[in-house]
């Protein structure tokens, strides 16, 4: 697993249960095929996230986490993707201050059948924290604890 | 940036369609004509299509992102 | 096979809007605002119909020539009679776009069976009101409407002729008659907004108008229609004349066209069914609770000791299913402990979205099936791996 992660971003994905089906793209453990360093995890609506868990995720270690919901006009509960994309955007300002880039939270939205589109900005998220990354040849897993360390120090 | 340039023809095309539609009621109007009911019904095509082509109008403005929330746009 | 025909159904309705989003930005898609749509049409009935509420005359000798004399001596009459006319066509075809949309993305489950249930009362209402309204212009093809629609009644046993001599006030048709069929075109259309607001009650924030851009199209192509193919009444009404082969407005008048072949009670039936299976569509689960996975995670439950009474829930949820109520007593952590109000979830109106859950910023609620402990854990082992 590590050798297949080891120089990709890892990145955390919710996705909107109603949003793209993405059960033909993973595996049993939420993998992403096509981007195996890529976790999904289904959740009833893209307004279900907490942003706190967003920002869990990347104290955890995730270099990137975003959020899948369904097309702006066509959320099944009718607003919960524009609320999640105005959470986010607090979140990104937020965590703004304390040095984290607003690159690696993103808002996606797709709906049922736009596969393609969605893998499309997958790989464009997986490219831009490519670009984040400390330019030294030290594996995420090192900066991880520093960056961690250094967010409990703050917070 | 969206590439703005490829829908000026078409907003230039639908402005002059809608000038022209607008010129037509007022004339038809100043004019007047003894067989009153077509000429209602003209006026009506050409009230109609000012909707019509104000409403197309406004979604090449929306695709230029000149109006709308642009960060919704895909 | 319910169940297998509707995924089939689902699929491709959300595939049609692959196409569309590729014009229209999705918030712009009109798939989208269909209620929206409607609800539109239905405004542009009313401010029509009071515009030749103005000019009819309910009377049967009268009724025809009002209507003519408002189609061609009033300035602008005849297109206004247009549009009222293909805007109550736009109108059907806007709820029909809506009952069918909303029946394949499932969006009646839980609590949403109340606006449904008001919708197919809307569409009963709105149906009704179209025919009476073919009625009202009481030329030959309105004759043939009337004496269908009597003959529809009249088929129904035991309250068949009860029904039949409210329809005409009266045994037959008389000078009554014209003013009862202007009441119940008028009447079932003011009945409409009631039920709008029962349509409406469970939802925040519901989209009753299309955006800018739909609502100018609309608007324009039933203008357009109205000048193009203007609205016409045939040869005055006379009873005894032998009616011709005249042209049916297939949205409103296919049940009438289906009683000149059918036995009537026959097309009262399959219309009553229609009906009656339209009604039970929410209750008949497609999918069993297993199935339905994260989207049957149980209903909110407020995590009293944590609630600050911030009312972010409240702001947020999209069915109204989350009260504030003065606090009874104090929380338990520092930040609930002087709050003024608490929050309570209502049951019966929760989908089960989650949405309350996102705005929280206090851990203040939770879906059972999905509780933020578990969610940690498997964010955990996702960085993990």
């Amino acid at each position: 697993m590590t050798a297949a992660a080891a120089g990709a971003p890892r990145v955390v994905g919710f996705v909107c249960d109603w949003a793209v089906a993405t059960a033909e793209l993973t595996d049993e453990a939420g993998r992403l095929r096509a981007h195996p360093s890529v976790v999904l995890i289904r959740v009833p609506c893209s307004g279900f996230i907490r942003p706190s868990w967003l920002e869990d995720a990347l104290r955890a270690g995730a270099d990137g986490v975003f959020v899948v919901g369904c097309p702006y006009g066509d959320c099944l509960n009718r607003e919960g993707n524009y609320l999640m994309q105005e959470r986010l955007e607090q979140l990104q300002r937020r965590l703004q201050r304390r040095k984290v880039e607003p690159e690696r939270l993103a808002m996606l939205a797709h709906g049922l059948h736009d596969r393609e589109a969605f893998l499309a900005d997958v790989a464009d998220l997986l490219a831009a924290l490519g670009r984040l990354r400390p330019p030294a040849a030290a594996p995420t897993r090192a900066a991880t604890p520093a960056r961690a360390s250094a967010e409990e120090g703050g917070s | 940036m969206p590439d703005r340039s490829r829908y000026v023809p078409g907003v230039v095309l639908l402005s002059a369609v809608g000038l022209g539609c607008a010129l037509l009621i007022v004339i038809g109007e100043i004019l007047g004509s003894p067989e009153r009911r077509v000429y209602w019904q003209m006026g009506g095509a050409a009230l109609g299509t000012i909707f019509i082509v104000y409403g197309l109008l406004l979604l090449l403005l929306r695709k230029m992102g000149m109006i709308g929330p642009r960060r919704a746009e895909r | 096979m319910y169940r297998r025909y509707l995924t089939a159904l689902q699929r491709w309705t959300l595939g049609l809007d692959v196409w569309i989003n590729r014009i229209y930005p999705s918030d712009l898609n009109p798939l989208y605002y269909t209620g929206g749509l409607t609800n539109l049409f239905l405004f542009v009935l009313v401010l029509s119909g009071i515009f030749i509420f103005f000019y009819y005359v309910p009377s049967l000798n009268g009724a025809h020539a009002s209507v003519a004399y408002l189609t061609e001596q009033v300035p602008y009459g005849g297109l206004i009679r247009g549009i009222h006319r293909y805007a109550a066509d736009a109108f059907i075809v806007a709820a029909l776009l809506h009952l069918f949309r909303n029946w394949f993305t499932d969006r009646y489950l839980f609590a949403r069976d109340s606006p449904w249930i008001s919708g197919m009362f809307l569409l009963l209402f709105g149906g009704f009101v179209g025919v009476t309204g073919y009625i009202l212009v009481w030329d030959e093809r309105a004759l043939v409407v009337f004496s269908e629609f009597v003959r529809l009644m009249r088929s129904i046993p035991l309250v068949g002729d009860r029904f039949a001599w409210v329809l005409q006030a009266g045994p037959g048709i008389s000078d009554e008659t014209l003013p009862r069929m202007l009441l119940l075109h008028v009447g079932p259309a003011s009945a409409l907004y009631v039920l709008l607001w029962w349509h409406y009650v469970r939802l925040r924030h519901p989209k009753v108008w299309p955006p800018a851009t739909w609502v100018l199209t609309s608007l324009g192509i039933v203008t357009v229609l109205a000048a193009v193919v203007p609205a016409v009444s045939g040869t005055p009404a006379q009873p005894g004349l032998q009616p011709r082969t005249m042209w049916l407005d297939v949205f409103y008048l296919l049940p009438l066209w289906l009683a000149g072949y059918l036995p009537p009670l026959l097309v009262v039936a399959g219309i009553g069914l229609l009906f009656i299976a339209g009604f039970a569509i929410p209750y008949v689960n497609r999918e069993d609770p297993q199935a339905m996975g994260v989207r049957h995670a149980g209903v909110a439950q407020v995590v009293d000791g944590n609630c600050t009474g911030c009312e972010l829930c409240y702001y947020d949820c999209p069915y109204n299913a989350i009260v504030m109520v003065p606090s009874p007593y104090p929380g338990a952590t520092r930040a609930a402990a002087n709050r003024k109000l608490l929050a309570v979830v209502i049951d019966s109106r929760c989908v089960e979205c989650g949405i309350c859950i996102g705005a929280c910023p206090f851990e203040a609620l939770e879906l059972p099936a999905f509780m933020e402990g578990d969610l940690q854990r498997r964010v955990a082992e996702a960085v993990r791996a």
